[in-house]
């Protein structure tokens, strides 16, 4: 049972990862990405780790892609250009990845019978909580007592985020008026006038 | 029985399929984000595989604050797309290259 | 022995410390001052190395060497500064401190009112310390060192009157001629480091046995190969050449007559051309072992010292006379070294020291009373104007030519019997080339002689009217310098030859040995001056005195006749053989074109263009070409970096066990 569900989110979590890169439209390949956000939380599901499924879909799914699709709608992108979006040395490119994947199987294969059999789980024992109690009590065991700091820190991060996001795309009121030096000095005569009628 | 190569496997695709979207893309950043966002999730999704198959929670622990980490860092980067949009007129990687030697 | 360490480094760097006072302050002090301090050194450092050489004759002190300053350590090899002292070495000290106080002393007649004199005392000072450390060295590259001062301060002597045109070319002409046979030291040092592992003398001739009991060579050109001990000392002596001009490094030595008459003295009649000298019989232990070089040396010596003396017959400068008359006796001197006769060598070089230094502080008294007419046909009958100048003058002339009895004599005769008792290869032709050399001699020093001061006057009434003796401080050195003209080789030679002076400073193989010889058959210096009043080379010096007053004296239309007659030798004399018309238009072009050669080729493109130029410019280059990899493309770092990660994985999963 567990093999078909894995197999099931795995297909549809990488058809859609590919499908961010093939489509055409910004758009749609955004919307390919929240699937893909969705399939892989259902996994994450599989392996017990509820609080984090949920909080992917909500955190990721819920605001960084629907950040993503404001910006989208806001930018003047051109959809109709007939230019290919890909580099011309596409199929070179190609092989780097592909290349990657099977150098990392490769490695994978020298642990055999670590990453292939079942007999990890029996190798290590930890201090932490196991899995098996309720996951968000662990978590919460174990974020507020031994990561806590950066459990705060990563608080702050969040804080220095949302100012310098609101620094970098900060314009000033619309209708503020002052001048920018630089701009006047190098003005040329054409920018303020334009000649209509020679007569 | 589900092992821990499958799950590792699944991740090592995902992440090589992010990779391709950074090389070959050169037309939208946003695409460019958005595969970063992929690699991101290959490496959580490594994680969580492996805090699974050796009972210890500290994997999830960390999934967790890179998830804010990456949350943050795609706010920022939207951020400068927009000052970029705002100056250059284009999100085409291809036209932002003033930095060149 | 710490007397005779502290006693001899007095010697020696008094003075360096008189040069220094007058070459730093002497624009402060007064000349009065000046040259108080620099003669009382100087006289100070004479009665000094007297008492040492009393010493070490009567056996007080023996052979000692000290190490003053060991200043550097390259391996095995140890470069110091050190003494080395035995009886050769005070010999020389004694000669070049006395006849040095006595140019001293009359360079306070010569050179006044002259507007650098302090400076000419600061040289000439600075001149007898580089003397010194020369001949007290105890190893090769303190000899070298000496070797290129004294260079350096006849070049700055020559030069002195810098201002005049002719006297800088002279002392370029010096310098660059001394070069050429430094050269040939340099390489004879460097080869004795090669062979011997050392520089000190000690260590190199304790070796020089065990070393060429073999048959060493070195191979020049296929099958032409060269005993290594003969490059040694045939590129040694090629240095001595430099020094001592010889044929054909000898050109300098006549033109340096430039520079002021107390140098002349000092430096190119007793000391700086007796260095090359010096250092052959120093180098005995070396040259012995080589019969090629000492066949090579007898035979530059002889043609030396024959063709130079005939030069002098044609010449009107008084001190260019004297300068040839140098050139001949150095000749002389180097024909007994080549017949392994060091000891005779050295002691004619001793004689030889006080009277040319006689001779031509007597010609610069002459010069200056004429007020610096050097023309000796615009004089003559000086002797009534000058009589002192003119007894020392007839003494130095009789010891130069070996009158019997004066100091020149024993010296000479010596020689010439060593010459005659030699069975080198070679020897008989330079025993006819000295034996009539004496003869030659005798004849243009009379001529000298009497055309200065006996024949009619031919000088202009004004300076008829202020010619008189010359001051104390001009006439005293000339008296001092007389008495050991007449009496150091009667006594002397008792020590050579009787006593065996030089046993442990010189070396001289069996076979070769005819001082030893000599000494068999001597019986004390008044039976060798009895015998001599009629021996066959003081026949030869009384026929040219009589003849050159019969020429000069009584029929000088002859003279004329003569001239006439055999033009063509006139033509050769006057022209010094051509060895200056062959240097200036043959030699020196070819030097030039492959000066420029190297100046254009290597200076410029290679050194300039390519090291330094090409250096700035190859990183120009490279920066255009690296700056190529900044595209600005945020997908190119990306490639970049992520093919560098997986050629890390590579490497690690494949390479790295």
């Amino acid at each position: 049972m567990q093999q078909i569900l894995f197999y099931f989110f795995a297909s549809i979590s990488l058809i859609f990862a590919s499908s961010v890169i093939a489509f055409v439209n910004p758009m749609r390949s955004i919307l390919a990405l929240m699937v893909t956000f969705f399939s892989t939380a259902a996994l994450w599901l599989l392996l017990k780790a509820e609080f984090l499924a949920v909080v992917l879909v909500l955190v990721y799914v819920g605001a960084v892609m629907v950040l993503f699709l404001f910006v989208i709608m806001m930018l003047d992108i051109d959809k109709t250009s007939k230019e290919s979006r890909f580099s011309k040395k596409i199929f070179i490119l190609l092989l780097i990845p592909i290349f990657f994947d099977f150098l990392l199987i490769y490695i994978f294969s020298n642990y055999y019978d670590l990453f292939f059999s079942d007999k990890i789980s029996q190798l290590f024992y930890s201090n932490n909580f196991d899995i098996s109690i309720n996951n968000v009590k662990g978590l919460g065991y174990l974020l507020y007592d031994k990561y806590l700091f950066s459990f705060e820190i990563a608080g702050i991060l969040l804080l220095v985020g949302i100012v310098s996001s609101v620094i970098l795309s900060f314009r000033g009121k619309r209708n503020r008026k002052n001048q920018n030096q630089t701009e006047q000095i190098n003005v040329v005569s054409s920018d303020r006038i334009k000649l209509v009628n020679g007569n | 029985m589900l092992v821990l190569s499958n799950y590792l496997i699944f991740s090592t695709f995902l992440f090589s399929i992010g990779l391709t979207g950074v090389f070959i893309n050169r037309k939208n950043i946003i695409i460019l984000l958005m595969c970063i966002e992929l690699i991101l999730l290959a490496v959580n999704t490594n994680f969580i595989v492996f805090s699974h198959f050796i009972n210890d929670l500290t994997g999830q622990i960390f999934v967790f604050f890179v998830l804010t980490v990456a949350a943050v860092e795609a706010a920022i980067g939207l951020a400068i797309l927009i000052a970029l949009f705002r100056q250059k007129n284009t999100i085409k990687i291809e036209d932002i290259n003033t930095l060149k030697g | 022995m710490n007397n005779l360490y502290v006693l001899s480094i007095l010697i020696i760097f008094l003075p360096l410390i008189s040069s220094l006072i007058s070459g730093f302050f002497g624009k402060y002090l007064k000349n009065v001052l000046i040259h108080t301090i620099s003669v009382s050194f100087m006289g100070f450092s004479t009665i000094l190395s007297v008492i040492i050489f009393y010493k070490f004759l009567i056996g007080d002190f023996d052979n000692t060497e000290f190490t003053m300053y060991v200043w550097g350590n390259v391996g095995n090899l140890t470069l110091e500064i050190g003494l080395l002292l035995d009886k050769l070495t005070v010999l020389m000290m004694v000669i070049v401190t006395f006849v040095s106080f006595m140019v001293h002393i009359y360079t306070i007649g010569y050179m006044h009112g002259d507007e650098g004199y302090i400076r000419f005392f600061s040289y000439i000072s600075f001149f007898t310390f580089s003397m010194l450390i020369l001949v007290a060295s105890n190893n090769f590259l303190q000899l070298f060192f000496g070797w290129e001062a004294v260079g350096l301060a006849s070049y700055l002597l020559i030069g002195f009157w810098y201002k005049r045109e002719s006297a800088i070319f002279a002392n370029l002409k010096a310098f660059l001629v001394n070069r050429v046979g430094d050269l040939g030291f340099l390489i004879g040092i460097s080869a004795i480091l090669f062979y011997f592992g050392t520089l000190n003398y000690i260590e190199v001739f304790d070796q020089v046995s065990g070393l060429f009991s073999e048959d060493l060579s070195i191979y020049i050109f296929f099958d032409l190969s060269v005993s290594s001990i003969s490059l040694i000392c045939v590129c040694l002596f090629i240095g001595a050449m430099g020094k001592s001009a010889q044929i054909p490094l000898h050109v300098w030595l006549p033109d340096s007559m430039e520079g002021p008459t107390p140098i002349s003295a000092l430096i190119h009649a007793a000391t700086m051309v007796t260095a090359g000298i010096f250092m052959t019989t120093r180098m005995s232990f070396l040259f012995e072992y080589s019969e090629f070089s000492l066949t090579f040396i007898v035979l530059v010596g002889s043609i030396t010292c024959f063709s130079m003396g005939l030069l002098g017959i044609v010449q009107t400068d008084i001190k260019r006379i004297i300068a040839y008359s140098t050139l001949s006796q150095l000749g002389l001197m180097v024909t007994a070294l080549g017949v392994s006769a060091y000891s005779a060598a050295i002691f004619h070089l001793m004689t030889h020291a006080f009277f040319k230094a006689l001779l031509f502080l007597g010609a610069g008294s002459v010069i200056i009373a004429m007020h610096h007419e050097q023309n000796i046909l615009n004089m003559g009958n000086i002797k009534k104007y000058m009589p002192i100048t003119y007894y020392t003058m007839l003494i130095g002339s009789l010891a130069l030519i070996g009158f019997p009895g004066f100091s020149g004599f024993f010296s000479k005769d010596l020689i010439i019997e060593a010459v005659k008792h030699s069975n080198l290869f070679g020897s008989k032709f330079a025993y006819y080339f000295v034996f009539f050399s004496v003869f030659v001699t005798s004849f243009y020093t009379f001529r000298l002689f009497f055309l200065v001061f006996h024949t009619h006057e031919r000088m202009s009434n004004d300076v008829k009217h202020h010619l008189e003796e010359s001051s104390y401080v001009i006439y005293i050195p000339l008296i001092l310098l007389a008495i050991p003209s007449i009496f150091s080789g009667w006594i002397f030679i008792n020590y050579i030859l009787i006593n065996n002076y030089f046993k442990d400073a010189i070396f001289v193989l069996k076979d070769h040995d005819v001082i030893f010889n000599i000494s068999q058959h001597f019986h004390g210096s008044s039976k060798m001056f009895l015998h001599g009043l009629f021996s066959a080379p003081c026949i030869l010096a009384y026929l040219g005195i009589f003849f050159a007053w019969f020429f000069y004296c009584k029929k000088v239309e002859y003279l004329l006749y003569l001239k006439k007659k055999f033009s063509i030798i006139y033509y050769i004399l006057i022209n010094k053989y051509g060895f200056d018309i062959f240097i200036q238009n043959i030699i020196v072009p070819i030097v030039l074109r492959i000066g420029l050669f190297f100046l254009n080729v290597f200076d410029k493109f290679i050194i300039d263009g390519f090291f330094v130029n090409g250096a700035a410019k190859f990183i120009k280059w490279s920066a255009e070409k690296l700056r190529l990899l900044q595209t600005g493309y945020l997908y190119h770092y990306v490639f970049v970096m992520v093919t560098g990660i997986l050629l890390l994985l590579v490497w690690f999963t494949f390479v790295f066990k």
